[in-house]
C-alpha cells in the first residue's frame, strides 16, 4: 500500500491526512521525501513524532536482511525436491526440481516441450496428490488430458487460460493471494513466447519484468517450483533463444529438449547448481 | 508484495488518471475507481482439469481424410488453430472446400465463414461437391434445389483485400458475438498474403496478437479455425520453408503439410500435433 491512511500510523488522524493532502502529500513516498520541519508545520505534530512515523513506515516497507545461516536453515526445513517421474531426468537434475527456483525448458517447435510438461504434471499428480497449476497460452491442455493415467487426480490440476501478458500478471497476483489455502508446489507456464511476442518492443521487457518479479516472489516465499517453456529458433545456423536478452538472465536452470527418433535428448544449458553440458536421453 | 499500477494497462504517470500519484493496485479504493477498472485487474478464471475433461463433448470436425481423422483422434477440435501448408497447387483450398461441405452436411445449425485473401473461393466447386454427396443424391428430385440453396446460404464469405480487412473481420466477430455464435468453422485462405505486407519487425507482434484474439474468440463461441499457408525459400539457406518461420509454428496447435503426388493423388503429412502422431502421412485423392 502506498496510500497514507489512518492505518499507516496511530498518530495520523483524519484531519492530519486531510491537511497533508491539501499540500499534495497523498502517498508514503511523498511523506518520506518531504522535509520533516515542513511536515511539522503542516501536521502540527512534534518533530520527534514525525521522525517516529517515518521510521515506522520505513521498517514496515523496506526489505529486511537475514544471514546465510538462517537462509540455509530455512532452505533445509521448507524447500522440497519435486521428482520429474523419469529416472534419468531426476539424476540429471541431481534429485529433481527444487522449490524456490525457476526452471526453463527450451527447444525448437515440435521438439516435445508440451509433452515433457504434461509428463511432469502427470507424474507429480500421481506421486504427490497435491494441487498444481498449469497456465495455458494456446488452449492445448485439453488434447493432452486423455493421456493422464488417473482421472480423479485431475481434480488437483488447476488450469488458467491466459491470452495476454496482463492475464499472466493478474493471474499470478491472484494465485499469490490464494496460496495460503491452496497447497501448491508446482506451477507450469506453457508457453512464454506466446505472451511475450504480442507486446510492442518498447514495452516488452517492462511488462516481462513485472511478471518475473511476482514469479520470483511466489517461488521464494511459498516454496514453489516454476517451470516455463520457451522457444529456440535457428537463424543462419545460429541458435537463438526466444523472449529477448533480459529473459536469458531470469531462470535458474535452462534445459534444452530436442527430439531424436523416438527419444528426447535433454541438455543443461545454464544452471546455478547443476553441471552445464550434462545430457540424458528419455522416452515419453 | 503489492501489484504495481505499471503492470496493468493504466496510465499511472498521468496527473489526469492518477491525481494522487498512487503506486499500487491495492491503493485504489471506493473513493477513486478509474473507469473500466474491473476489466483491468481481472484474472482469468481457474478451472480443474477434471471439469475440462468431463465438459469436453464438442463434436470434432472431419478432415475428410480417413487415416488423418483417426490420427487426430476424430479430427479438428473446437478452439484450436489448425493449418494446412504446402506448395501452390498442393490441394489446400480444395481440401478446405471438402471439409466445409462435409461439415455443412453433418449438422444443420452452424454456418461456415470463409476469409478469402487470394480470391480463390469458387462457388461452382462448392456446388459440384454438394451435388456429388450422398445426401444430395438420395434426396427427392423436387427437394434437391432447395437443399443446395439452403447449404450454400450457410457459407459466408469475406473477400479480404489487405491486413486491415483481415484484422477488421476478426474484430467484427468479437463485437458481434451473436453472429460468431452461429459459426462452426472459420477458414482463412491464405494467412500469409495479408501478413506479408507488414515489415518483419512488427509482423511477429501482429501475428501473435491476431492469433491470441482469434483463439480466445474461438473458445468462447465454440468454433474451429482452419488456416492455409504456403511454402517459400530463404536466402542462403537450402530447402523450403513455410512462411513466417519457427516462432509462427510454435503458435499453432496443428500443422499438416500437403503435397501433390499426381493429377488426383495427394499426400498429407502431420508436422505438428498434440498426439503421438507426428510425421505420419496419409494419401488421399481429390476428384
Amino acid at each position: 500500500m502506498s496510500r497514507l491512511t489512518t492505518k499507516t500510523h496511530p498518530l495520523l488522524t483524519k484531519t492530519i491526512l486531510l491537511n497533508l493532502s491539501h499540500k499534495d502529500v497523498h502517498i508514503i513516498h511523498q511523506f518520506l521525501q518531504k522535509d520533516s520541519k515542513q511536515l511539522v508545520t503542516i501536521t502540527k505534530l512534534t518533530y520527534k513524532n514525525i521522525i517516529t512515523i517515518k521510521k515506522h513506515i520505513l521498517n514496515k516497507n523496506a526489505a529486511y536482511s537475514y544471514n546465510a545461516l538462517e537462509n540455509y536453515k530455512d532452505v533445509l526445513s521448507k524447500t522440497a525436491t519435486i521428482s520429474s517421474g523419469i529416472e534419468s531426468f531426476d539424476s540429471l537434475l541431481a534429485g529433481g526440481f527444487l522449490t524456490g527456483k525457476i526452471y526453463e525448458i527450451c527447444g525448437a517447435p515440435t521438439s516435445g516441450k508440451t509433452k515433457l510438461c504434461t509428463s511432469i504434471l502427470s507424474n507429480y499428480l500421481k506421486k504427490y496428490c497435491s494441487n498444481c497449476f498449469y497456465l495455458d497460452t494456446k488452449n492445448e491442455i485439453q488434447s493432452h488430458l486423455k493421456f493422464f493415467p488417473q482421472r480423479d487426480s485431475l481434480k488437483k490440476l488447476l488450469i488458467k487460460q491466459l491470452w495476454t501478458i496482463h492475464d499472466l500478471i493478474n493471474a499470478l497476483y491472484e494465485i499469490k493471494s490464494n496460496l495460503k489455502q491452496l497447497k501448491v508446489r508446482l506451477i507450469v507456464l506453457n508457453s512464454l513466447p506466446c505472451l511475450f511476442y504480442q507486446i510492442e518492443r518498447n514495452r516488452a521487457n517492462t511488462l516481462l519484468t513485472h511478471a518475473v518479479n511476482i514469479m520470483r516472489f511466489i517461488s521464494k516465499e511459498y516454496h514453489i517450483t516454476f517451470i516455463v517453456t520457451n522457444l529456440m529458433t535457428t537463424w543462419d545456423n545460429d541458435l537463438r533463444l526466444g523472449c529477448g536478452q533480459y529473459w536469458k538472465t531470469v531462470p535458474n536452470t535452462r534445459i534444452n529438449i530436442s527430439q531424436a527418433n523416438d527419444e528426447y535428448s535433454l541438455t543443461i544449458l545454464k544452471s546455478c547448481d547443476l553441471r552445464e553440458g550434462n545430457e540424458t536421453l528419455i522416452k515419453l | 508484495m503489492y501489484q504495481p499500477l505499471y503492470s496493468i494497462e493504466f496510465n499511472a504517470d498521468s496527473k489526469e488518471f492518477n491525481p494522487y500519484q498512487l503506486k499500487y493496485v491495492e491503493d485504489i479504493d471506493e473513493d477513486f475507481i478509474p473507469s473500466g477498472w474491473n476489466k483491468l485487474v481481472e484474472a482469468p478464471k481457474t478451472c480443474t482439469a477434471y471439469d475440462l475433461l468431463t465438459s469436453d463433448n464438442e463434436k470434432k470436425i472431419s478432415t475428410t481424410i480417413e487415416g488423418l481423422d483417426f490420427a487426430l483422434d476424430g479430427g479438428f477440435s473446437v478452439g484450436q488453430i489448425n493449418e494446412f501448408t504446402g506448395k501452390p497447387g498442393s490441394g489446400k483450398t480444395q481440401l478446405c472446400f471438402r471439409i466445409c461441405v462435409k461439415f455443412l452436411l453433418s449438422n444443420n445449425e452452424t454456418n461456415v465463414l470463409f476469409l478469402s485473401t487470394n480470391h480463390n473461393f469458387a462457388s461452382q466447386r462448392i456446388e459440384d461437391l454438394i451435388k456429388s454427396s450422398n445426401e444430395f443424391q438420395n434426396a427427392r428430385d423436387e427437394l434437391k434445389n432447395m437443399l443446395l440453396v439452403k447449404l450454400m446460404k450457410r457459407i459466408k464469405i469475406f473477400e479480404v483485400q489487405d491486413i486491415t480487412d483481415l484484422l477488421a473481420s476478426v474484430k467484427y466477430l468479437e463485437y458481434n458475438q451473436d453472429y460468431a455464435q452461429h459459426l462452426g468453422i472459420v477458414f482463412i485462405d491464405s494467412i500469409f498474403i495479408p501478413f506479408k505486407e507488414l515489415e518483419q519487425n512488427e509482423r511477429t507482434s501482429y501475428i501473435f496478437r491476431f492469433y491470441s484474439n482469434l483463439q480466445r474468440l474461438s473458445t468462447v463461441t465454440k468454433l474451429t479455425v482452419i488456416v492455409t499457408n504456403s511454402i517459400t525459400t530463404v536466402f542462403n539457406v537450402p530447402g523450403e520453408f513455410t512462411y513466417f518461420g519457427s516462432s509462427y509454428l510454435h503458435r499453432l496447435n496443428i500443422r499438416i503439410k500437403l503435397e501433390r503426388l499426381g493429377q488426383t493423388m495427394f499426400k498429407a503429412k502431420i508436422d505438428k500435433c498434440p498426439y503421438l502422431c507426428k510425421s505420419q502421412s496419409f494419401n488421399f485423392s481429390i476428384v
